[in-house]
């Protein structure tokens, strides 16, 4: 039962944790961790559970994950000496892309303009939109996979669509 | 609205395509991955199981060493085997037909002492 879930779900969840890090190995890391934690502490649960759960670890991990990296580049600013604090989760991203997405656009590979417009986005702005637009959750389910309110998942989903909508104008307009 | 729901609507699509364009490396470690979990559950399960087991067991061995020791005076008694054992033996057989010679010395021995 629980090897069905995860396998329906393991490619997905993939996805997810690799926008936010723009990692494969990362990526692979996270959800083997999110799988692991669900086999260990909820694999009794009544299986309708299982999805919901499953997000909230992954979630849990993704931000886990992305503290950790804030920290790392705290460090390495700081041994840089660079004057740049790093920021918090609400407002900042792993600045790992180079690619603008309008330039992907030009080059029609829309694929790598949509992922490269998800990962500038902040984390937990890409997190909500993904959850509620991709996977299809409600507004609470997402709140209570983010383990935030649901006014902060409203405010996160709109403020990432009008920036998905900036980086990605001519395909928003486009039939 | 409309426009937005149109717009995440092709977001979605080009993001399932890209999971449908999963690559063969990363399919093969995810399957690995989701066998440890599965696993970990396996293995749940047993390990589930073995303080019953333990505790039936200590039960057992309690009730043994209660009930054994009350069990000794059986021990005594001969088994339906040993019995048959004697029955069927011709020296018994012997004893039973010659009961009447027996009786007869027994009650000649009684009247000369």
């Amino acid at each position: 039962m629980l090897n069905a879930f995860l396998a329906g779900t393991e490619k997905r969840a993939y996805r997810l944790a690799y926008i936010a890090t723009q990692s494969n190995e990362d990526a692979l890391d996270l959800v083997q961790e999110a799988m692991m934690t669900l086999a260990r502490r909820y694999a009794e649960r009544d299986e309708g559970e299982w999805p919901l759960l499953f997000h909230r670890i992954l979630q849990n991990k993704i931000r886990d994950w992305y503290r950790r990296q804030t920290v790392k580049n705290k460090i390495f600013s700081w041994f840089q000496g660079d004057s740049d604090d790093g920021g918090n989760i609400e407002d900042n991203t792993i600045d790992t892309q180079t690619v603008e997405p309008e330039r992907a656009l030009q080059n029609e590979n829309l694929g790598k303009a949509i992922e490269v417009a998800l990962a500038k986005l902040p984390i937990r702005q890409q997190q909500t939109f993904l959850l509620r637009a991709w996977e299809g959750l409600s507004v609470n389910e997402t709140a209570e996979a983010m383990g935030i309110s649901i006014g902060s998942v409203k405010t996160h989903y709109s403020r990432a669509i009008a920036a998905l909508r900036t980086s990605l104008g001519t395909f928003y307009y486009e039939g | 609205m409309k426009d937005e729901k149109a717009f995440t609507e092709r977001i979605n699509r080009v993001l399932n395509e890209q999971v449908d364009q999963f690559d063969d490396e990363n399919s093969r470690r995810l399957k690995q991955a989701r066998m440890q979990a599965v696993e970990i559950v396996g293995r749940k399960h047993t390990q589930n199981w073995k303080p019953v087991i333990a505790f039936a067991f200590s039960i057992l061995l309690g009730l043994a060493i209660i009930v054994w020791p009350k069990l000794d005076g059986f021990n005594d008694i001969s088994s339906p085997v040993e019995d048959l054992d004697l029955l069927v033996a011709d020296d018994s057989l012997q004893l039973y037909e010659e009961l009447e010679f027996y009786q007869w010395l027994l009650v000649d021995e009684t009247e000369a002492g």
